[in-house]
């Protein structure tokens, strides 16, 4: 059975280019828009890992992290920043906020499929 | 005579006292307009851009399955190599085509920063007493300006860390 990942983007193009690459790898995808979005399909049904990125409408990545961790569902399931941001202030504050690593856009497919496989062990 | 010169000679002269906020607004709204116009072509270009990408890319990863059967099973070197080539094409434009992301988080952080400064041009033609309130408008315009989402001046791919 394919594993579920949720693909959190408010950029179409993002999403899609993240469905191509996970997807081609055998993945299965649950796209959400923003983090309400995300948490709304978290709740509905369980995903093995989230990609999230950052900066988004309603509510934002951190935001979103802070929320699945607190679900005891989440509480240990791998979730990965994927943003432009790259300072180390706020990775520090994605770290503390409980997010397993942070990639920086743009991704290269075949890189963010090593890191989703190692992270999913 | 351009668009660009055609604007200016309608823009209201900022020597003129109080002039200051009509000539803010006017540039606003120019720059703004641009910004919505450069935000259109890119959605446009990127959506058709990927309906292309998307529609070459299922093809291809059925002919590189082809292609690496056939070298497999002691066929043309050739075929692994055209295999090969389209595997690197296809990688390189998911990392170009999320542009679209970037250039359309810079064109938001922009916006607001004209809005900001706008707002400063209008307390600037309002009573003397405004100074402090453009300072601190002025000051909101810097932090959005540090706060700038994209840094990236290539399509480089990122960096990754686990923690």
């Amino acid at each position: 059975m394919a594993k579920k990942i949720l693909a959190v983007d408010d950029s179409a193009t993002v999403r899609q280019m993240v469905c191509y690459t996970l997807r081609g790898a055998g993945y299965e995808v649950v796209e959400a828009e923003d983090g309400m979005d995300a948490l709304s399909k978290a709740k509905k049904e369980q995903v093995h890992m989230v990609l999230t990125d950052h900066n988004m409408p309603r509510m934002d990545g951190l935001t979103l992290v802070r929320h699945l961790r607190a679900m005891p569902a989440y509480k240990l399931a791998p979730i990965l920043f994927l943003t432009t941001e790259s300072s180390d202030a706020i990775k520090s504050q994605g770290r503390a906020a409980g997010a397993t690593g942070w990639m920086v856009k743009p991704f290269d497919p075949e890189r963010l499929l090593e890191v989703v496989k190692k992270v999913m062990g | 005579m351009s668009e660009e010169v055609r604007h200016e000679s309608r823009a209201p002269g900022v020597s003129e006292p109080g002039n200051l906020r009509e000539a803010f607004g006017h540039h606003g709204s120019c720059l703004r307009r641009d910004m919505v116009q450069l935000q259109s072509l890119i959605d446009d270009a990127v959506g058709n851009l990927l309906t292309h990408f998307t529609a070459i890319s299922e093809l291809a990863r059925a002919r590189v399955v082809a292609l690496e059967q056939e070298a497999g099973a002691g066929g043309q070197e050739s075929d692994a190599s055209v295999a090969q080539e389209i595997v690197v094409h296809s990688r390189r434009a998911v990392v170009d085509l999320q542009c679209h992301d970037m250039v359309s988080q810079l064109l938001g952080n922009m916006k607001s920063r004209i809005d900001a400064l706008e707002a400063a041009a209008s307390l600037a033609s309002g009573d003397t007493g405004a100074s402090q309130q453009i300072r601190d408008v002025l000051a909101q315009v810097t932090v959005l300006e540090q706060r700038k989402p994209t840094a990236q001046p290539v399509m480089k791919t990122g960096d990754i860390d686990l923690f």
